[in-house]
């Protein structure tokens, strides 16, 4: 290894140094037999060559360049380019004309990017883009070659130059007609299509970044560096005389795209529709007299364009695009003559399938545009072949519609917005404004008698828009998107970005919301998501619980005065329920039992009123029990919670009693069954567990008994057996737990020979054996129990390596090897047991790390602390001891806080703080030592009856009479 | 608190070659450059403007008594600062994950998230595990960017404190550089 690393530098280290292509010839002679050699030096040369910002602050001896308001000195060099001459200046900054340095003197464009932009973030934002960028190598677009910093500290980009004209000019100075215009445009269709399929959105489509070759191809210049340069590019800030506000250009941009909200490919095709406007109308599609914001807005929000082929009667005076500064006139005649037609029949022309063609791409909601650049070019090569077109009339079906729409977007689309989202678009403030803006204009326009119908349509198609929104933000976004990944591991902060982003949109229409009742209680819904990806107890969340109750209580507020304005709406009541049941469950959460419990009595309330209506509620109104019952034990009134948990299940057997014969609720019963004997066991009643786990066994022997073809079945059969044998070992009842894990493991053995290839049987039986080696290490069989552990191991060792993202295997391997060390410890291998329980806190740690969201692994991770911590006490290494006890009880008590009922995590408090005090005593420091202990102690009085059976209680009394002692 | 003369002392004693003198020099140095960081990263609230080599410079200013140490024992305090500032940035990154994942976990709001990934603690973490890698593969090239790096030793420093040419220093810094900028970015890349 070491050598070959030698081999590679020193190859390296002679052609680094020269030009391209003499680096080739040597590397040519130097790599004949060894490929990967090769690739290995050509790497590092990539790296060599690349820019790079990660290592700025620690080469920082050499002075910061100081910020210069200037356009910078006169340039010769930029990177390893020549500069021929300055090709223009824009907002962002100087594009140069520049040639490489090697033999081949490409020409290039090269954009220097002016003072004032954060250099850091523009290459931060750059290393995230360059791959998509570079990806990129389709005719039709310019290639964009590579970006750096000047020495001055500026960032440059560096593109693929491409001379001719751009497109608009390109066709009327030629005066193409309808169709060649058409078939250009297609061409750049196609380009942007690609881009799109790479996940590039262009954001700035508009004809000089067109440009035509002589020969009749177009290529589009600056794909994708709209974002890089300016993430907020799509936000039009408050000054309209700021530079980004002159950059963009307004009359190109989609509604999405000026409102600030997040650009999707279906922002291009708009784009795309308002350039294919002009290039068959001569005109544009809104008269955007003033560079006012609030008014330009409302045009590209509001305003429907005319058809072109009304607006070419237009006569209108324009800037003149071939000569900057000068205006020119245009009129019916000269736009019909660049177009070699007479008025009269380019108006004929267009009418019809152009009409509706252009209009489609612009229309306002995103969802009812065409939904690619494709399907748009289709549409045209349609047309031109004369073949019905797609589009048609903008009618009120396509509402109905949109569904299927925003399916048909697909993956990608999905993709790309969450990239935007990355891009950071968000505007929070400046939509407020907005929102400001269109009020005070619509109250302007109260005065005005005629404006005011019009006003009212507006409105009406304001909900109807926002509407819109509020529907595909929360289905695609919250629902699709968001549940799409809400199993990945490392999800969260994707999901963290689409909470904020939805919650933008959700605050922001809550403001307009006005009494549209079917809005109020879509937005209430969406309230209630949003709260559930941020602090859910069924899946991963991002666990910010204040954020999710806020949320939650949102939603309860538009519901409440919903249903205050129509108290018979069982519908409506019933989501007020769920409104307060997640509050509930958030207060428990943050500790406020008391407040909690309220809560869950009121949502038992309102459902109790709801089953006296119609039974149809009765299942809810039992869970409403269940959820009250584990309130109750969370704050010690066990009794009363003992009473609804038996409620619940009368009221479950009830359920499944009425269909009896229905499978599925015979299931759900049993699974009832589980739920209720896992919590039992949980708070220490392995009694009661065994009586719901046997009640379960029972109800899955006879479902195996109905269908014994089914997987399904046998595996919830076997997992019965397994459950069982848990219950058993903590019963003491050797010989019951023995008997259910090996019924347990037969099963699955016969599960992974039935089907060698598949992963769960496997995983299934790693647990089963995991099973076997705890009942052996219970009877204190310790090489038996090895032997079982060592194969549940080498069963899940190879699992979790071949499948690495999927965290359940690796949990269990870590608590494979923990178990492993745990034997050690009891055969006198102190030894040998850090060793394992190291392995274990590894991957404890990476899990941690992975994921410093999930709640899960910081126990996990402090349990392995802690034995390495206690362990280690027998060698009187302190030092490392104190520090991982330490950690582990101090994750323990945070954990507690909020889970005050979890026996283990009490439990773990309780042992580290017991093992602090004998590390204390060892070290001669008694009174600390009895401080512990009164520490634990008070631990375990918190919660008397979690620990009315343990030893713990008595274990620590005698640590402390002892501790006494040995102070007098 | 470690005083000058002490440092200095150390300093000359290592120089002497006192194996004792050369680790209690490192422990001193790695606390007080660790104080010095903390209060710089205090002062400066933007993270990492924190400048590690500035930050050796000030320390061998504070610490040394310049009247007693000519070159060599400068540079061989340069020396022994850049092990130190190396460990220091790593176990600050790493504490600040610790934190971040520790008790406060349920704290962290949306805002303060993005706010952390804007740092370069990953990034030292990262450069941290490349340079544990590039020791194994070539602890002189290992040596010399430790050096160069977190000490801010010019290229004949180095080749002096390392016995060996300054062309070897600059040859090793080139590939070093390279190196670790790929490590990085491959690491960045794979890890999703």
């Amino acid at each position: 290894m070491s050598d070959r690393y030698q081999q590679a530098k020193d190859l390296f280290l002679k052609v680094c140094d020269l030009k391209p292509s003499e680096r080739a010839a040597i590397l040519d002679k130097e790599c004949v037999d060894d490929p990967d050699l090769r690739a290995e030096v050509e790497s590092l040369l990539a790296h060599r060559d690349a820019p790079t910002v990660s290592l700025e602050f620690d080469s920082s001896l050499e002075s910061q360049p100081i910020s210069n308001p200037d356009d910078g000195p006169k340039r010769t060099h930029i990177g390893s380019y020549r500069v021929i001459h300055e090709l223009g200046k824009g907002g962002m900054g100087v594009v140069y004309l520049a040639v490489s340095d090697d033999k081949i003197k490409h020409r290039v464009a090269i954009k220097v990017v002016k003072r004032g932009m954060d250099t850091e973030q523009v290459l931060q934002r750059f290393e995230l883009e360059r791959q998509l960028l570079s990806a990129m190598n389709h005719p039709g677009i310019a290639r964009f070659i590579d970006a750096g910093q000047t020495e001055d500290g500026l960032p440059y980009l560096v593109m693929e130059y491409v001379e001719g004209q751009p497109i608009d000019e390109y066709c009327n100075v030629r005066r193409l007609d309808i169709n060649e215009r058409l078939v250009i445009f297609r061409k750049v269709c196609a380009a942007v299509h690609y881009a799109h399929q790479n996940l590039v959105v262009h954001r700035d489509l508009k004809p000089s970044n067109i440009i035509v070759s002589p020969d009749g191809e177009p290529k589009l210049l600056d794909f994708g560096i709209a974002k890089l340069l300016n993430p907020e590019l799509s936000i039009i800030k408050g000054d309209p005389t700021a530079p980004e506000f002159r950059v963009m250009t307004p009359e190109y941009a989609s509604p999405e795209q000026v409102r600030g909200y997040p650009l999707t490919t279906v922002s291009d095709v708009y784009s795309l529709g308002v350039l294919l406007y002009e290039l068959m109308s001569g005109h544009r599609p809104y008269h955007l007299r003033s560079r006012v914001q609030a008014e330009i807005v409302r045009a590209i929000c509001e305003d429907v364009p005319e058809k072109p082929s009304t607006s070419i009667s237009r006569v209108e005076s324009t800037r003149d695009s071939t000569a900057p500064g000068t205006t020119a006139t245009v009129t019916p005649e000269s736009v019909s003559k660049e177009r070699e037609s007479r008025p009269e029949k380019l108006k004929k022309l267009l009418a019809g399938d152009i009409d509706n063609i252009v209009l489609m791409a612009m229309r306002k909601e995103p969802q009812r545009r065409y939904s690619s650049a494709e399907q748009l070019s289709d549409d045209i090569g349609r047309h031109l072949d004369g073949l019905p077109v797609i589009s048609c009339g903008d009618s009120l079906s396509y509402r109905f519609n949109k569904f299927v729409h925003r399916h048909r977007m697909g993956v990608a689309a999905a993709l790309v917005i969450a990239l935007s989202l990355m891009g950071g678009i968000i505007g929070t403030t400046w939509q407020a404004q907005i929102a400001a803006n269109e009020r005070d204009i619509a109250q302007q326009a109260q005065a005005d008698e005629i404006k005011q119908r019009q006003l009212a349509e507006t409105e009406r198609a304001k909900a109807d828009r926002r509407f819109d929104q509020v529907r595909s933000l929360a289905n695609t976004f919250m629902y699709d998107f968001h549940d799409a990944i809400v199993k990945l591991e490392g999800s969260i902060p994707a999901r963290q970005l689409l909470v904020t982003t939805a919650l933008e949109y959700l605050d922001n229409l809550a403001q307009e919301v006005g009494d549209n009742v079917e809005l109020k209680r879509e937005l209430a819904s969406a309230y209630d998501h949003v709260g559930q990806i941020r602090m859910s107890i069924r899946n991963p969340s991002v666990g910010d619980i204040s954020g999710a109750l806020e949320n939650y209580r949102k939603g309860l507020g538009l519901r409440q005065e919903l249903l205050t304005a129509s108290p018979k709406d069982q519908i409506l009541s019933f989501e007020v329920s769920v409104s307060r049941l997640h509050i509930a469950d958030m207060l428990m959460l943050t500790g406020d039992s008391t407040e909690a419990v309220a809560e869950y009595r009121e949502v038992m309330r309102l459902r109790e009123l709801l089953l006296s209506l119609d039974s149809k509620w009765k299942r809810h109104y039992s869970l409403s029990i269940n959820a009250l019952g584990k309130a109750l034990l969370n704050i010690g009134k066990i009794k009363e919670a003992k009473k609804y948990y038996f409620e619940y299940l009368a009221i479950s057997e009830e359920l499944a009693a009425e269909t009896p014969g229905d499978i599925i609720l015979q299931r759900d019963l049993s699974i009832a069954y589980f739920r209720i004997a896992g919590r039992l066991a949980r708070v220490g009643d392995n009694q009661g567990a065994l009586d719901f786990y046997l009640r379960a066994l029972g109800i899955r022997k006879i479902l195996l008994e109905k269908d014994p073809d089914t997987g399904r079945a046998k595996r919830d059969l076997a997992s019965a057996h397994l459950f069982l044998s848990q219950t058993y070992v903590a019963l003491n009842n050797m010989e019951a737990a023995t008997e259910h894990c090996q019924q347990c493991i037969s099963i699955y053995k016969k599960r992974v020979l039935d089907s060698p290839k598949a992963v769960r049987p496997q995983f299934n039986l790693a647990l089963g054996l995991y099973m076997s080696g705890n009942i052996d290490f219970q009877i204190g069989n310790w090489e038996q129990a090895r032997t079982s552990y060592l194969e549940f191991n080498s069963v899940i060792e190879p699992l979790s390596n071949s499948r690495p993202k999927i965290t359940k295997y690796r949990q269990y391997l870590a608590v494979s090897f923990s178990s492993l060390g745990d034997v050690a410890v009891e055969t006198d291998d102190p030894n040998g047991a850090i060793s394992d329980y190291r392995k274990a806190l590894e991957i404890f740690e990476s899990l941690v790390a992975k994921d410093p969201d999930d709640v899960r692994w910081p126990s996990q991770r402090a349990r392995a602390q802690l034995k390495i911590g206690s362990t280690l006490l027998l060698f009187d290494d302190f030092v490392e001891a104190r520090s991982l006890l330490l950690s582990a009880q101090e994750t323990f008590a945070s954990l507690l806080k909020t889970q005050a009922e979890d026996v283990e995590i009490r439990g773990g408090v309780v042992t580290a703080l017991k093992q602090l005090a004998k590390l204390s005593a060892k070290q001669n420091k008694i009174r600390e030592a009895q401080q512990y202990v009164q520490d634990a102690l008070l631990l375990l009085d918190d919660a008397p009856e979690l620990f009315e059976t343990t030893e713990l209680r008595k274990e620590l009394n005698a640590d402390l009479d002892r501790y006494r002692n040995e102070n007098n | 608190m470690p005083s000058e003369s002490d440092i200095t002392q150390l300093l000359e004693d290592a120089g002497r070659g006192n194996q004792r003198a050369a680790d209690e020099l490192l422990e001193s140095v790695y606390e007080e450059i660790r104080e010095m960081a903390a209060n710089a990263l205090r002062r400066e609230r933007s993270c990492h403007t924190l400048q590690a080599t500035a930050l050796v410079h000030e320390a061998y200013l504070k610490l040394v008594d310049q009247t007693r140490v000519d070159w060599k024992g400068a540079t061989h305090f340069k020396a022994v600062a850049a092990k130190a500032m190396s460990r220091v940035l790593i176990d600050h990154a790493r504490s600040k994950n610790r934190e971040k994942r520790g008790g406060n976990w349920r704290k962290v709001t949306l805002h303060d998230a993005f706010a952390l990934a804007k740092t370069n603690d990953l990034d030292m973490i990262c450069l941290h595990e490349a340079m544990e890698k590039m020791r194994k593969l070539d602890k002189r090239q290992h040596q010399v960017v430790e050096l160069r790096l977190f000490g801010g030793l010019t290229s004949d420093e180095a080749a002096k404190i390392l016995h060996v040419s300054s062309r070897t220093v600059d040859r090793d810094w080139k590939m070093g550089q390279v190196w670790l900028r790929r490590e990085m970015n491959e690491g960045a890349s794979a890890d999703e």
